[in-house]
């Protein structure tokens, strides 16, 4: 099956104009298939880590929302121990105007904005809501240790 | 025409035995009609010259193909948006979620034979008549009603089931299970109620009821005439055109269109190898054929031609019988003729302006850039040297001494530095116009921008690392600050109306002091006139008392003397104490 031009386009644009802090590049063998990195965005415990993704563009992209995951481990109330991100664009939000480069835009934004209201990781939201200071030192050690 | 086989082949059928490349191929003899154009060309694989991002759907991202908007503004392309409504995501604008009506919305449903089955809405429905008795026949009734009811009732629970949550809280009317209920149990009468509502729009079971409408055709015109490359730009089609203009252009004139050869080969079978145009052409002077060579098929296809020099190799056969390279010897099909002159052969020698070495066609280009006795440019001519000459008299001779060779660099960095403030000058002014047309909206929205307001800031941050990304964030906090929310806009306005009442309330107080003013003014004036008045009375009465004075002084020296001269001295000591007064 031949490559949406969509996909061509969002690929040469993700490129040729880069989101600050954020990189995708596709796989070789297949281009639906992106290594995305994310800089933990500035003044939060994420601050100076790098966390790598990975993005996948279903066959009914962009009719159905890319599939996304951390590889690197985090500490989020929104993010599971495999990865998982608990975003509504990403689920019953995602609408085909949205873009690889909103979507990992809108994941940048959830690092600034851990919502533990809305938990993935129990645990870790559990932690947030009883001692949010405590839960941002081990965000940060985290962060020092696996984002490096 | 029925079994037309078309293709848009990116591969080719055969083996590949030179360069192949992307293009269109018709395998059809006849020429094919208006229905297999829309196949034959995906005008979303077509290369645009340039593409104007407010003309790109932001589904595709490509120019829009047969644009549709929607009721809340918003153009699409018609498959698109079509596509996005039967997706999962539903039936909402894609750009700002608005509820969208569209009919083939339940197609599938329908398809099935279970009329309208939204779940979402049965379950809407289920809340208002939960209270009922599901064994009433009522109720039962009314359900039947909206499964099989017509489109236009089922619209009209639709809007009513969207209408809930937006309207519940101002409407005057609050939605009950009456109305539900009624518009179940009494299709007829909810569509006139809905009709009216609705300003009588027609419920028909087409097009006309739907939230989306083929866009203006004006839209449509801007995007058909948009330039895009021909399909057989690979090829070396160098046609630019507009797009309304492609298919006729690929199916009628691009000589690199590929059409099944079916002429008559030497051995007399027919070729059924896919052939560009141009070779198939028959040209009044390419008559002659003076090759009598094998008759082995060739399987590839090759990409270019020259004209002028294969004519004389012209046949009336098929342009894939071998003759023997005039230089080489080499058997070559006329359809391959140019590429082996350029790419293969050994004998076909061009000579060169410098040196004038014989140099086979296909490494003269190599030879070109290391000759040294060929004529070239100065590197500085760019920058306005005029000088040409020599290779090697350029680097020893000129180089060292050419103005515009030493100043370069410094053309260099100034252009460097020219590039990045225009890059920096347009990011400004698209954002500028951004915020310009967001405030002439009233209100400061992300118009134009598939991104949110934050979103635009970071990206045109990122490719102007500089100053700017620091600007737009400034400006960025700045209109937050502003306000975003229509709740501080209202506020403003209020805030606004009343200063202006308190205005009005003022203004006639103003008058009233701009008199009273004037009043003080002329009594001011009054009084140092009646100053002036009493001053000069004063004096006057001075005047006066000094002359009575003086007759009193006249009058007693008179009675002195008319009665004694000795009592003359008190009287005339009293006279002059009174006369210091």
């Amino acid at each position: 099956m031949s490559l949406p031009k969509r996909i061509i386009r969002e690929t040469e644009r993700l490129t040729s104009d880069p989101v600050p802090g954020i990189t995708a590049t596709p796989h070789e063998d297949n281009l639906r298939y992106f290594d995305v990195t994310v800089e933990g965005p500035a003044s939060s415990p994420y601050e100076s880590g790098n966390f790598k993704l990975e993005l996948f563009l279903p066959d009914d992209y962009p009719m159905v929302a890319p599939k996304v995951r951390f590889l690197t481990k985090i500490y989020h109330p929104n993010i599971d121990r495999l990865g998982r991100i608990c975003l509504d664009v990403l689920k019953s939000n995602w609408s085909p105007a949205l873009q690889i480069r909103t979507i990992l835009l809108s994941i940048q934004a959830l690092l600034s904005s851990p919502n533990p209201n809305d938990p993935l990781a129990n645990d870790v939201a559990q932690a947030w809501k009883d001692d949010e200071k405590k839960a941002i030192v081990t965000a940060r050690e985290w962060t020092q240790m696996y984002a490096k | 025409m029925d079994a037309a086989a078309i293709t848009t082949t990116a591969a080719p059928m055969q083996p590949i035995l030179k360069h192949q490349s992307k293009g269109i191929d018709i395998t059809t003899s006849e020429s094919p009609g208006p229905g297999i154009m829309s196949k034959l060309i995906d005008l979303r694989t077509l290369h645009y010259v340039s593409t104007p991002e407010h003309l790109n759907c932001p589904i595709c991202q490509c120019p829009f193909i047969n644009p549709y908007t929607t009721i809340c503004g918003h153009t699409f392309c018609k498959a698109c948006i079509v596509e996005a409504l039967k997706s999962p995501m539903g039936s909402k604008c894609p750009l700002d979620r608005t509820e969208l009506w569209w009919h083939g919305q339940n197609q599938n449903c329908d398809e099935k034979g279970n009329g309208f089955d939204d779940p979402v809405v049965n379950a809407f429905i289920e809340t208002f008549i939960e209270d009922e008795d599901p064994d009433n026949p009522e109720v039962q009734q009314a359900i039947a009603n909206y499964h099989n009811g017509s489109v236009r009732q089922r619209r009209a629970v639709w809007r009513l089931f969207n209408s809930v949550e937006t309207t519940v809280e101002e409407s005057d009317e609050p939605i009950t299970s009456e109305i539900v209920r009624n518009l179940l149990l009494h299709p007829s009468e909810g569509d006139q109620s809905q009709e009216e509502d609705n300003n009588n729009e027609e419920y028909d079971e087409d097009e006309s009821n739907d939230d989306i409408f083929p866009a203006p055709i004006i839209i449509s015109n801007i995007t058909d005439d948009l330039q895009v490359y021909c399909c057989n730009e690979e090829r070396g089609c160098d046609w630019i055109g507009p797009r309304w203009n492609i298919q006729s252009h690929v199916l009628d004139e691009c000589g690199f269109t590929r059409f099944v050869c079916g002429k008559v080969k030497l051995d007399g079978s027919i070729c059924r190898v896919l052939t560009q145009r141009r070779f198939l052409a028959d040209d009044a002077d390419s008559t002659e054929n003076n090759n009598g060579n094998d008759d082995e098929p060739i399987e590839g296809q090759t990409d270019n031609g020259n004209k002028n020099k294969t004519s004389k190799n012209k046949q009336q056969g098929c342009p894939h019988d071998l003759f023997p390279c005039e230089k080489c010897s080499k058997m070559v099909s006329q359809v391959d003729l140019e590429w082996h002159l350029d790419t293969e052969c050994d004998e076909n020698h061009l000579k060169c302006h410098g040196c004038s070495l014989e140099i086979p066609k296909k490494s003269f280009k190599k030879h070109e850039d290391t000759c040294v006795k060929i004529h070239i440019e100065c590197p500085g001519s760019i920058y306005g040297c005029d000088w040409r000459g020599r290779r090697d008299l350029l680097e020893e001779v000129h180089v060292k001494q050419c103005v515009f060779v030493k100043l370069t660099n410094y053309f260099e960095s100034q252009q460097t530095k020219m590039d990045k403030l225009t890059e920096e000058k347009t990011v400004l002014k698209n954002q500028l116009s951004t915020v310009l047309d967001s405030v002439i909206q009233g209100r400061l929205t992300n118009l134009g921008y598939p991104l949110q307001v934050e979103e635009v800031n970071s990206n045109s941050g990122g490719s102007n690392p500089n100053n700017i990304s620091s600007a737009m964030q400034n400006l960025s906090t700045r209109l937050s600050n502003i306000g975003l929310d229509d709740a501080d806009y209202v506020h403003l306005v209020l805030e606004f109306e009343r200063l202006r009442a308190d205005m009005e309330r003022l203004r006639p107080m103003m008058a009233e002091f701009e008199i009273n003013k004037q009043i003080v003014n002329s009594l001011v004036n009054e009084n140092a006139q009646l100053k002036d008045e009493l001053t000069s009375h004063r004096m006057a009465l001075n005047s006066v008392k000094q002359q009575i004075q003086f007759m009193l002084l006249e009058r007693r020296r008179v009675a002195r003397t008319g009665s004694s001269n000795n009592g003359q001295s008190p009287a005339g000591g009293a006279g002059g104490s009174r006369l210091k007064l």
